[in-house]
């Protein structure tokens, strides 16, 4: 009797503990559009951001909700890898939320899927000026002459590095800069740092997936590459010549200089937090939580141009407009009086990093107060986007960051990739 | 006249059977059957998910056979089906032997074994990466207590990518082989095992002679649901290693959920779900015939 009682137990016990870990993230809030119990209009926000950013973007979320008493902005996160997924088949079920994030370079692809819809009307009607925006974003986000997109920020790679490290190894500047002015320098000086660092690597990077890729984006870029595909002939355009050089420029510094560990992924900040690494090559996205773990430590510049050309990976975050049929034109103007109220404010969400597309913004007085902004302000003006397609997005492309994380294993050699990678793209295209 | 009467009887007897079956079999045609052609049809146009979708006959096939990232996938999970099945069926019997001496807290240790199938996948998956992950993963971090130098990166080099992955899952799955196992060990009745013992047998020959020969069946159905579970391997992959390195350990289900859901073609994508379906189905009908013919 007391055994079967206790048999009992575990089975509950089991079957409590396989249903409880289910995802309960997403599915539940989609929009349904009516006011809730006190009056306020109700928008439903989807966006991507997690860690640090997310944290920010919930700030941002609650700091409009108190500042107003019509709109309650529910922001729910989706993790980055399956956004787009989520955000399309929700679109099918009819369970689009009412407003949502993209990147700039992925609109061209949403649009033309038929997920989200222009927005022109609705944003002049909240007062949105797109004349405002600075960068390429609003070009690139205008589809036959209308826009689809209202820029948020601008994101981009920066080159990080630890202060007192950089001064013990010697490696900066009386200005406090790194001390190099080119491709070769800069190699130098990560050797140097190997020499005598012992356990202290000179350079984190992630070894695989989408930093190293816009690392080597931006050198081939500055190398002076061409556009990776043409999108009236959909065939690759990789220039081999370049497509090569750049891919040994960076597959150098994993394999033949080794002055990346091997092995990198997502501990990559704390690698860098932890003091184990000099210099760090991330992004604005880092800059919060990099400031949290090492406060004045850490000292950051936009991307190096160590090339020809100046060229720094970037990208956009945008506010676009789910096609969601259920989603009435009063909820509709609260999600883009939100999205006016963001941009205007920029800097509220500049605090995760990133910069703001209003020239005003940039300027402001709150954005020189956020520490270490002064110091990569720069970089808006040498950034590079990844070319629109209509149909991949080639910036989170799975098949094609497999080709690139072969390089840096050395599962492929540079040349050997350059061609899979006009074969992964032509495949990708036809 | 007669012969109807009996029919509508019987008919009328059986009825709330019936009644009883309609749940299930109307879920079944709902859930199962009409997705199953649907997604054939889908097979053969280019389904646009949001405009027109227009019928292209074998087309999507036809690519497949131009696409090497299909075949990397599909000989991926082949490759994963003959290193895991013999793995997770010979360790299954041997944590079922081992646990079917008479241990003090053998319940105990069927359960340590038996819990890991219990959790789902996400669970797995995270405290997996957390154990084989560089720089501070618990696997290494216990290496360099033994005096290891430098880190293995599990999860960085093809190879031990594999290995990962097989070791994931044969923790999280063979306690449900041991215990099928378990049970029919427990049927082997201990008269033969005498018997073998006064003749002079020793345990190996035992093994031999009575414990695998008894196991038939068991081992039959082991390795029949072995099989289908692990050309079916996915999640587990996906969230440990997303594939990776370099697309080495991409398996066909993770390249038709890219291909459907990341690219949004749907044609392909149920076009390589049709084809994987008749790998399957062609395995299962050999492993069929094998064990008609065995039994």
């Amino acid at each position: 009797m007391k055994k079967g009682l206790i048999m009992m137990m575990l089975c509950l016990i089991f079957v409590f503990v396989s249903a409880c870990t289910t995802n309960t993230n997403s599915e539940n809030a989609s929009s349904g559009n009516t006011k809730d119990a006190e009056g306020k209009t109700k928008v439903v926000f989807w966006n991507l951001f997690g860690g640090g950013d997310g944290a920010v973007m919930t700030d941002v979320v609650k700091q409009f909700n108190e500042a107003q008493q019509d709109i309650e902005v529910e922001a729910i996160t989706q993790e980055w890898g399956e956004f787009y997924t989520k955000l399309t088949t929700s679109v099918l079920g009819n369970k689009a939320p009412d407003l949502a994030i993209s990147h700039a370079t992925n609109v061209l692809l949403l649009k033309t899927v038929g997920v989200i819809q222009p927005l022109d009307d609705e944003a002049r009607h909240v007062g949105i000026d797109f004349s405002k925006f600075t960068g390429e974003s609003p070009e690139i986000t205008t589809i036959d002459g209308d826009h689809y997109a209202v820029p948020m920020d601008h994101h981009a790679m920066l080159l990080f590095w630890n202060k007192s490290l950089a001064e013990q190894f010697g490696v900066l500047d009386d200005n406090g800069q790194p001390n190099f002015s080119n491709y070769d320098e800069f190699v130098q000086i990560m050797l140097k740092i190997k020499e005598q660092g012992g356990d202290i690597a000179p350079l984190d990077v992630r070894g695989k997936g989408t930093h190293p890729f816009r690392f080597w984006y931006s050198i081939y870029k500055q190398m002076g590459g061409e556009d990776l595909y043409d999108n009236t002939t959909n065939k690759a355009t990789i220039d081999p010549e370049i497509g090569v050089k750049s891919l040994k420029a960076v597959y150098d510094l994993f394999q033949t200089h080794k002055v990346i560990p091997e092995g990198i992924d997502k501990n990559n900040a704390e690698i860098f937090i932890n003091g184990q690494a000099v210099f760090f090559i991330s992004g604005t996205w880092d800059v919060n939580n990099l400031y949290k773990g090492m406060d004045d430590n850490v000292s950051v510049m936009k991307f190096p141009q160590l090339f020809e050309n100046p060229g720094i990976y970037a990208d956009s975050h945008t506010f676009v407009l789910p096609v969601n049929p259920n989603r009435d034109d009063k909820t509709t103007e609260a999600a883009m009086t939100f999205v006016k109220w963001v941009t205007d404010n920029g800097w509220k969400w500049s605090e995760a990093g990133h910069l703001p597309t209003l020239e005003q913004v940039m300027q402001s007085e709150e954005l020189r107060e956020q520490p270490l902004r002064e110091d990569y302000k720069d970089v808006v003006n040498d950034m590079v986007f990844l070319k629109p397609n209509p149909k991949v997005w080639f910036a989170s492309y799975n098949q094609l960051m497999d080709i690139f994380d072969g390089v840096w294993i050395n599962k492929f050699s540079p040349e050997e990739a350059v061609k899979k990678i006009e074969q992964v793209i032509n495949t990708a295209l036809e | 006249m007669n012969k109807t009467m009996k029919w509508k009887q019987k008919s009328m007897a059986y009825m709330p059977y019936y009644v009883l079956l309609l749940p299930f079999v109307s879920t079944y045609i709902l859930f199962m059957l009409y997705p199953l052609i649907q997604g054939f049809i889908v097979s053969f146009y280019d389904w646009e998910i949001l405009g027109e979708k227009a019928y292209v006959g074998l087309k999507n096939y036809i690519d497949l056979f131009h696409d090497p990232v299909f075949y990397s996938s599909l000989w991926h999970t082949i490759l994963f089906v003959l290193l895991s099945v013999p793995l997770l069926v010979v360790v299954g019997l041997g944590l079922a032997m081992i646990i079917h001496q008479p241990l003090k807290g053998q319940i105990i240790f069927r359960l340590i074994f038996f819990i890991p199938t219990v959790l789902t996948v996400s669970v797995v998956a995270s405290v997996w990466s957390a154990v084989l992950g560089s720089y501070g993963g618990m696997a290494n971090t216990i290496f360099r207590m033994f005096g290891a130098s430098q880190d293995i990166l599990w999860l960085n080099n093809p190879t031990l990518a594999w290995i990962s992955v097989i070791v994931v899952t044969l923790w999280w799955t063979v306690g449900f082989n041991m215990i099928l196992y378990l049970a029919g060990l427990q049927d082997i009745p201990d008269e033969l095992y005498e018997a073998a013992r006064i003749d002079g047998a020793n345990g190996w020959q035992s093994f031999i002679h009575i414990t695998v020969p008894s196991l038939r069946r068991i081992t039959l159905l082991v390795t029949f649901l072995q099989v289908v579970a692990s050309f079916k391997i996915f999640s587990q992959v996906y969230l440990v290693t997303t594939g990776g390195p370099a697309g080495s350990t991409r398996t066909i289900i993770q390249y038709i959920y890219e291909v459907g859901f990341k690219k949004y073609e749907f044609g392909p994508s149920s076009a390589m779900s049709y084809i994987f379906f008749f790998v399957l189905l062609v395995v299962s009908m050999i492993q069929f015939r094998i064990s008609k013919e065995r039994s």
